[in-house]
């Protein structure tokens, strides 16, 4: 309560009265000597000892009667602080509005009011301060606000906020963290991957970057795609009267089929996928790799689902399509924390008994320590259900190390464990191809492209 | 020109505080006798102190002689007085000590302890006269409490050194039972405008701290915002050159430390984060900044907290009667500390005990400064006790109020709005 400051005038008070009764007992001291002969008289004059008492006094007392009126209106608890964003979930990369609004519910004003509010540290302050000094009246308003710039996805608390009142002298605080006022903040995976490809979209080259075209296969859909003559059997409701008119025969509009491919992702969150630095780990690849195959998925129409495990099934998203469907996938994927083993069959498992149409099952996972047969067989399984799969797998040394920043000796080190890996790898790699299951083994650099393709290879196959 | 108004409080608090300072200064300059001041106080104490180490290094000789079975005899002692007297003392003239030279290398007499006390007193008055002159002055730039504090610690030991020398005469009436003699006696006069110093200094500083901050943040943020805005690509591809480091470097040794720190991190943000990358980074800020202002009116006064910004004028008027009356508060709370014999007859204590000398002493002060110094405490806690209750009750309904409108905006947001939640949008930076 009594702030250094105030600690510091009543110390000094206290000095000077005891300086104040330490001349007076010299005086005393001094005469009583002189008195009994022994020697001359060193006078200490009468004021100096009250001189001293008085500033004493002064100090002590100037600070003390500041007790009562600190007492009464400033109380911390009195202070009602609310937070309130701009949006409750954004993606990483993103700016957040935060205002922070405080209310002085007391009858008395605040000299000194400090609010700092607390962000969690992965954000960045791109905008304004966290913090503000103010005087606030009783029953008064006061807000503030600040723009963070949220980096990583994840579920995040923005608070509590701190706060602490003082007397206008500096001589008294309080302080109180207001717990529990802490706001909830989603911050999904970057969509950057999304926003380049579709900035390249709009520049029109879709078609000559990634080879993305419609499979075009005449059906029942609604798309036109060309006009033939009538042959006994076709519905009337397809003749196009005006070519009829025309020609003086009857023809019939062709549409284009529209056939969906249902594709699920596997993400294997383990504690291995978190290897490497934070921002980019398998993991966050794995993410990212996900949120741009939905995304695909989704801009064609077509439904995907999603299972995110480790050794047991943390998340399962069912197939499905829509922006609702995104950012119910999204949201799963902003709070993935690695952790765990891996356990992909019971994955599978789990996802053949949600899923009965065949579709597409793209899973990624670093394969480590992974039970090859019972991998395999459970892959194989998947295979047998008329799912096309294709094993995305993140090649650990590619994440964790990077070349430039190593010492030779260093170099010479990882070059070693990432043989012993890749011998590892392709030990499994041929297994799953024996098994006639598609692997890749991916780095970051090669994560997203790798995806891109299988997704169009995927579309191609299955004639969707 | 929003940052000169805004500091009126400020400034007014700083030239009150300036005026209070000199008028102490010149009040002790005029009162105290100016050979208080004598700067041959330093040579006497530099004897002094020269002559004490003498001293111990005569009897520590005297020791190490002993314990090798030899004595050390007068000659010796004056040898080694001999050799300080003309080595460090450079055979210097002993007459303000009331010595001579033989006098001193015979042992016959030493320097006076009392000459040395008041030399000593002198030679304290002329380091703190500086002191208290720099501080005072200092604390006027950024009003900072710790050189006021300084400088008010330094005018009572000089006033109270002056008062021990008995080099200024400041009437002091122990007997007098009046608040107005009190009040007009020099002494406490003198203690009152000490006083008035100090008080002034610290509601400087809150005007100072609750301003300046906010003032600055918010040119701060405004530039921020303008940069923001005015941000273009072209101008910001490519490594910063080393003459727009030096030119930064150079506006900010111009400008406070604060600029100075900014314009740093800048340059040091440059130099770290790869060009294209602070590129799109700023380039989304800018997006984000112009929908932001689009759709919040307030964004900017939020951000630069100029909503949050007390008014200059407000705060002047309220610290200038709080301060007369805290002041009156301390001046009647003092004389009843100080005239102990008014308040301990209320409590009918036997005159002969008030009649007494004793009730003339300092110590008398205690009987009434501890119990009133508890009586302001206990206060304190009961009118704590009161404010809990209060506070609670406030609480109270505010959670009902706050309860009832959440209710009512649920109730809004279902009919109209339907019950999903916003969604963020997929926005292209155009850059990528």
């Amino acid at each position: 309560m009594l702030s250094p400051r105030g600690a510091f005038t009543i110390f000094g008070g206290v000095v000077l009265i005891a300086f104040g009764f330490a001349a007076t007992q010299m005086h005393i001291a001094f005469t009583t000597y002189h008195a009994l002969g022994g020697g001359k008289q060193i006078n200490i004059p009468e004021e100096l000892p009250f001189f001293l008492l008085l500033m004493g006094c002064i100090m002590i007392l100037s600070t003390v009667i500041g007790i009562p009126i600190f007492r009464l209106s400033a109380d911390p608890r009195s202070v009602v602080v609310t937070r309130k964003i701009d949006r409750e979930k954004v993606f990483a990369g993103d700016y957040v509005f935060v205002e922070v609004t405080m209310k002085n519910t007391g009858l008395g004003g605040i000299d000194l009011l400090e609010v700092y509010d607390a962000y969690p540290q992965i954000f960045e302050l791109a905008l304004g301060e966290n913090w503000v000094l103010t005087k606030i009246e009783g029953g008064q308003e006061v807000s503030f606000a600040y723009v963070l710039r949220a980096l990583k996805r994840g579920k995040y608390l923005l608070g509590p906020s701190k706060v602490i009142v003082k007397d206008r002298l500096g001589l008294f605080f309080e302080e109180e963290i207001k717990e529990g006022n802490e706001t909830e903040l989603i911050v999904y995976p970057p969509y950057e991957d999304i926003a380049k490809m579709m900035v390249v979209a709009k520049k029109r080259l879709m078609g000559r970057a990634f080879g993305i075209h419609k499979t075009r296969a005449k059906g029942i859909g609604s798309d036109f795609f060309a006009i033939r003559e009538y042959v006994t059997g076709d519905e009337f409701r397809r003749i196009d009267w005006k070519s009829f008119a025309r020609k003086g025969n009857p023809m019939v509009r062709d549409y284009e089929d529209e056939k969906s491919l249902t594709s699920v992702i596997f993400l294997d969150c383990s504690g291995s996928m978190g290897g490497g630095p934070p921002a980019n780990s398998k993991l966050e690849y794995a993410i990212r790799s996900a949120v741009l195959l939905t995304h695909l998925a989704f801009e064609r129409s077509d439904p995907v689902g999603l299972c995110i495990f480790s050794d047991k099934v943390r998340a399962w998203v069912k197939p499905g399509k829509g922006q609702r469907k995104f950012y119910e996938i999204l949201e799963a994927l902003a709070i993935v924390e690695p952790g765990g083993g891996a356990n992909i069959e019971g994955a599978m498992e789990f996802v053949l008994s949600q899923v009965r149409k065949a579709g597409f099952f793209m899973v990624i996972s670093d394969l480590e320590h992974a039970n090859i047969e019972k991998l395999t067989k459970s892959l194989k399984q998947a295979v047998a259900r008329n799912n096309s799969l294709t094993v995305l797998a993140p090649f650990g040394p590619f994440f964790e190390v990077k070349v430039g920043t190593l010492s030779p000796v260093e170099k010479a080190l990882a070059e070693a464990v990432a043989e012993e890996y890749f011998g590892e790898r392709a030990k499994v790699i041929k297994e799953l191809q024996k098994a006639e299951i598609e692997t890749i083994s991916v780095g970051p650099d090669d994560i997203l492209s790798v995806v891109i393709d299988t997704w169009i290879k995927q579309k191609r196959v299955s004639g969707a | 020109m929003m940052t000169s108004r805004g500091k009126f409080a400020v400034h007014t608090l700083r030239l009150i505080s300036l005026f209070s300072f000199l008028l102490l200064l010149s009040y002790l300059l005029i009162n105290i006798e100016l050979d208080a001041f004598d700067p041959g106080a330093f040579k006497n104490v530099g004897i002094f102190l020269i002559a004490i180490v003498g001293e111990i290094l005569i009897n520590l000789s005297d020791v190490f002689a002993g314990l090798g079975g030899e004595q050390t005899g007068d000659v010796s002692r004056s040898v080694i007085r001999t050799t300080i007297y003309y080595v460090l003392l450079g055979g210097m003239d002993l007459s303000d000590y009331n010595i001579t030279a033989e006098q001193y290398i015979t042992g016959d007499s030493f320097p006076s302890p009392k000459i040395f006390a008041s030399s000593l007193g002198s030679m304290v008055m002329l380091v703190l006269l500086p002191i208290a002159l720099l501080s005072g002055l200092g604390f006027l730039r950024d009003c900072n409490v710790r050189l006021s504090v300084i400088c008010f610690f330094s005018l009572t030991a000089l006033l109270a050194i002056a008062v021990a020398k008995e080099k200024i005469e400041l009437e002091y009436d122990t007997t007098s039972e009046s608040i107005g003699e009190l009040i007009t006696s020099p002494l406490f006069f003198l203690g009152l405008i000490l006083l008035f110093y100090l008080e002034i200094s610290f509601q400087a500083s809150y005007a100072y701290t609750i301003l300046e901050p906010n003032l600055k943040r918010s040119e701060r943020i405004r530039q921020h915002i303008q940069r923001i805005k005015e941000f273009s690509e072209a101008e910001e591809i490519g490594p910063l050159k080393e003459e727009k480091i030096e030119e930064a470097t150079e506006t900010a040794k111009r400008r406070s430390i604060e600029s100075w720190i900014l314009i740093r991190e800048q340059i040091e943000e440059r130099r770290v984060v790869k060009p294209r990358e602070s590129v799109r980074v700023n380039i989304r800020l800018k997006h984000y900044l112009d929908n932001l202002l689009r759709n919040n009116p307030d964004a900017q006064k939020l951000l630069s907290a100029e909503t949050a910004r007390p008014k200059s004028g407000r705060i002047l008027l309220f610290i200038i009667p709080n301060f007369i009356i805290r002041l009156s508060i301390v001046i009647f709370l003092s004389w009843m500390v100080l005239r102990p014999i008014v308040f301990l007859r209320v409590f009918n204590v036997p005159d002969p005990l008030l009649d007494s000398v004793e009730s003339l002493q300092p110590e008398t002060t205690f009987l009434v400064l501890i119990p009133l110094v508890l009586a302001i405490v206990i206060f304190s806690g009961f009118v704590g006790t009161l404010q809990e209750r209060v506070h609670k009750t406030v609480l109270k309904r505010v959670r009902e109020e706050e309860k009832a409108k959440e209710e009512v905006e649920k109730e809004t947001t279902m009919v109209f709005t339907g019950p999903g939640q916003e969604l963020p949008t997929i926005e292209t930076d155009g850059n990528s």
